[in-house]
């Protein structure tokens, strides 16, 4: 199968200024060489903790950010070569969902102003843009007679469906939900995210999910890539990576998530990581995680693990396995 | 007896909207060395509880009603300084936020030991001292070397620990930790949370957590209180409020989790929101919500009542236990 887009090598390095005459101290390398596929129809969860470059990834590959190095191809075209101009059409195609439903929407616009703007841009839905409005309101579950109304005037949870109406105005085929849910209470967290899988079914949509919170990329994820201070260290389909976690990180991560059921809870064994995580400015050699790994080996601490294959689409950077 | 007990709590935060009604009526216990969770979702009034124990609500919000008696002592009715020798000394809070908790031009050395020096009339050294061992408690390195270092030399999870330090530091009877993990990555919560378990079966003091997060509730605690649009709902014991909810709020929030152990094809939400405070309903407030609401639902708030396993707050308890059980399983 084709995969509707292939990233290849991704990176987006910041510069990092310092003191008053803002001289440039280093590199930030907030996403340094990621690789993935994603194919029609799935989701791939991306999780990691704050500061790993999961959303740096995201925006870098619609190119909120321009990219350092590496590339993005949407059906086989390098999206990273095309000029502003021809990013148009390719902005139709993948469309984003953000974190804060609170900041990304225009206070001074109605959503039904919010939604139009989209349209008009692309040229879609010419002399029935009331009508697709309406149409959109109706699809994320909020009705077509809020159209005339201000985000203020809408819960947290019926924000972040104008999110989900604005992206898929412009009928995108991947979306890339950068921590859609986690401004959200549990009740409400559940009604998107039925949402979220509704409108994959039905419009055969691909997402990028990306999120710190691993039960929830588990329960909407069909793949899940984890992330570690700007590295993929471990990609499987996500039922693999609860029941057999490869990476000495995903294993700390899977275990220290709370489950809530007292009894499951009294039988688990916590692996609690000790040490400090690496800056990703002065990186050190060899494996990211070897400062808190608790099965470091002398070999960890000067090259860096490659991604391998250990079949079943499971891939893993760890020296340890394989 | 209990070490802490309220009784019909009320606060209200007066608005120029009107009359926001954050804790309305609230009543529980907390006993010697026992870890109880308030749960809840943003807005029902479980950290305006804490804020209420603590002495500390901001205005426009004032204590309205009701009495919070700990060790004996109604603290509503106590004096500013009566109250001020109590906080952080007996009764200590570890709140949310530990980037904004801490002052940023005190060291560590001066922050921790202050209430040392006011509460326990230590001196200098003696202070010093018991901050090492305070750092040494908690898990962080090099305590020696930290003592002259100020916040911002601290990462989250450390800064976090340096707030457990500090609330602990007079050994407090009671500890409230107000979401102590929320702003903390995974992995960093988890060394939190076995430090709380470590500490309490080290120093027995009572913990109430503030969270909404039902993972850590099962890990942590031995009893609930659930609590909605200000109001609590129902309590038992953590091992009966996961396995046999009485409140539909209650298995609805647990239904509409996903969990990492289990596979679900599709998660059951609750429907609508919660009601906006300004407002009060005549009925239970979880009515608009509820699939099994009735007629009196609406007109009439349910009483607290004592059930087989703890209390709740809902009509369909005079319907007999069958009645609830089978509207639990009924899936949507």
């Amino acid at each position: 199968m084709e995969p509707v887009l292939e990233v290849r090598d991704l990176q987006k390095y910041f510069p990092v200024t310092r003191g008053i005459r803002q001289k440039t101290g280093g590199m930030l390398k907030a996403v340094d060489g990621i690789s993935f596929d994603l194919y029609r129809g799935e989701t791939l969860g991306l999780v990691g903790e704050s500061g790993c470059g999961k959303t740096t990834a995201g925006r870098t590959i619609v190119r909120l950010y321009e990219p350092t190095g590496g590339t993005v191809r949407l059906h086989g075209q390098d999206i990273f070569s095309l000029s502003e101009k021809e990013m148009l059409p390719v902005r139709r195609q993948i469309q984003m969902i953000f974190q804060d439903p609170y900041s990304s929407l225009n206070p001074r616009m109605t959503v039904g102003d919010t939604i139009t703007e989209a349209l008009e841009i692309h040229g879609l839905a010419a002399g029935r843009r009331n009508e697709r409005v309406g149409e959109l309101l109706d699809m994320v579950g909020l009705g077509h007679e809020m159209a005339g109304r201000y985000p203020h005037e809408f819960s947290g949870g019926q924000r972040q469906r104008i999110g989900v109406a604005r992206a898929l105005a412009v009928e995108p085929q991947v979306i890339i939900c950068d921590e859609p849910v986690s401004a959200l209470d549990v009740s409400i967290q559940a009604q998107v995210i039925n949402l979220l899988e509704e409108l994959q079914e039905k419009l055969g949509l691909t997402y990028l999910f990306i999120s710190h919170d691993l039960a929830v990329v588990r329960h909407i994820s069909h793949r899940v890539a984890v992330m570690y201070l700007g590295k993929l260290v471990e990609v499987a389909p996500s039922d693999q990576i609860y029941d057999n976690p490869l990476h000495p990180y995903t294993e700390a991560l899977m275990s220290a998530i709370p489950i809530p059921d007292p009894k499951v809870e009294s039988q688990r064994q916590r692996i609690i990581l000790t040490g400090d995580v690496a800056s990703p400015i002065d990186l050190p050699p060899g494996c990211r995680f070897a400062s808190r790994c608790p099965k470091v080996e002398d070999r960890c601490r000067q090259e860096e693990p490659a991604m391998v294959d250990v079949g079943g689409g499971h891939l893993v950077a760890c020296h340890l396995v394989g | 007896m209990a070490l802490l007990e309220i009784r019909n709590l009320r606060t209200s935060f007066f608005t120029h909207l009107g009359e926001v009604k954050a804790v309305d009526g609230v009543s529980f216990q907390v006993g010697e060395g026992e870890a109880v969770a308030l749960v809840g979702e943003s807005g029902c009034g479980k950290s305006v509880t804490a804020l209420s124990i603590m002495g500390l609500v901001p205005p426009p919000g004032k204590v309205i009603g009701g009495e919070i008696i700990f060790a004996g002592e109604d603290l509503t009715k106590l004096s500013g300084p009566k109250m001020r020798h109590l906080r952080g000394n007996v009764l200590s809070m570890i709140s949310q936020d530990p980037m904004t908790s801490l002052n940023p031009v005190l060291n560590i050395e001066t922050q921790l030991g202050e209430g040392l020096r006011l509460h326990k009339g230590m001196d200098a050294k003696a202070a010093r001292e018991r901050v090492l061992e305070l750092l040494n408690l908690v898990g962080i390195p090099e305590a020696e070397r930290r003592l002259r270092q100020y916040p911002h030399e601290f990462s989250g999870g450390m800064r976090q620990r340096l707030m457990i330090a500090m609330a602990l530091a007079c050994s407090p009877k009671m500890l409230i930790a107000d979401e102590p993990t929320t702003a903390l990555d995974v992995t960093i919560q988890a060394q939190i949370i076995e430090l709380l378990k470590e500490l309490k079966s080290r120093l027995s003091s009572s913990i109430l957590l503030i969270t909404h997060d039902m993972g850590i509730v099962a890990g942590l605690c031995q009893r609930v209180i659930v609590m909605y649009a200000g109001r609590v709902v129902e309590t038992g014991s953590v091992e009966a409020v996961f396995d046999d909810p009485q409140h539909p709020y209650t298995w609805g929030l647990l239904r509409s989790l996903p969990r990492l152990d289990q596979r679900k094809e599709r998660l059951v939400p609750i429907p609508g929101q919660p009601p906006d405070l300004l407002a009060s309903p005549q009925g239970c407030p979880f009515a608009p919500r509820c699939r099994w609401a009735m007629r009196i639902c609406v007109k009439q708030m349910p009483e607290m009542i004592t059930t087989a396993k703890g209390t709740v707050a809902c009509w369909l308890q005079e319907l007999g236990p069958q009645a609830v059980k089978r509207a639990r399983e009924e899936v949507a």
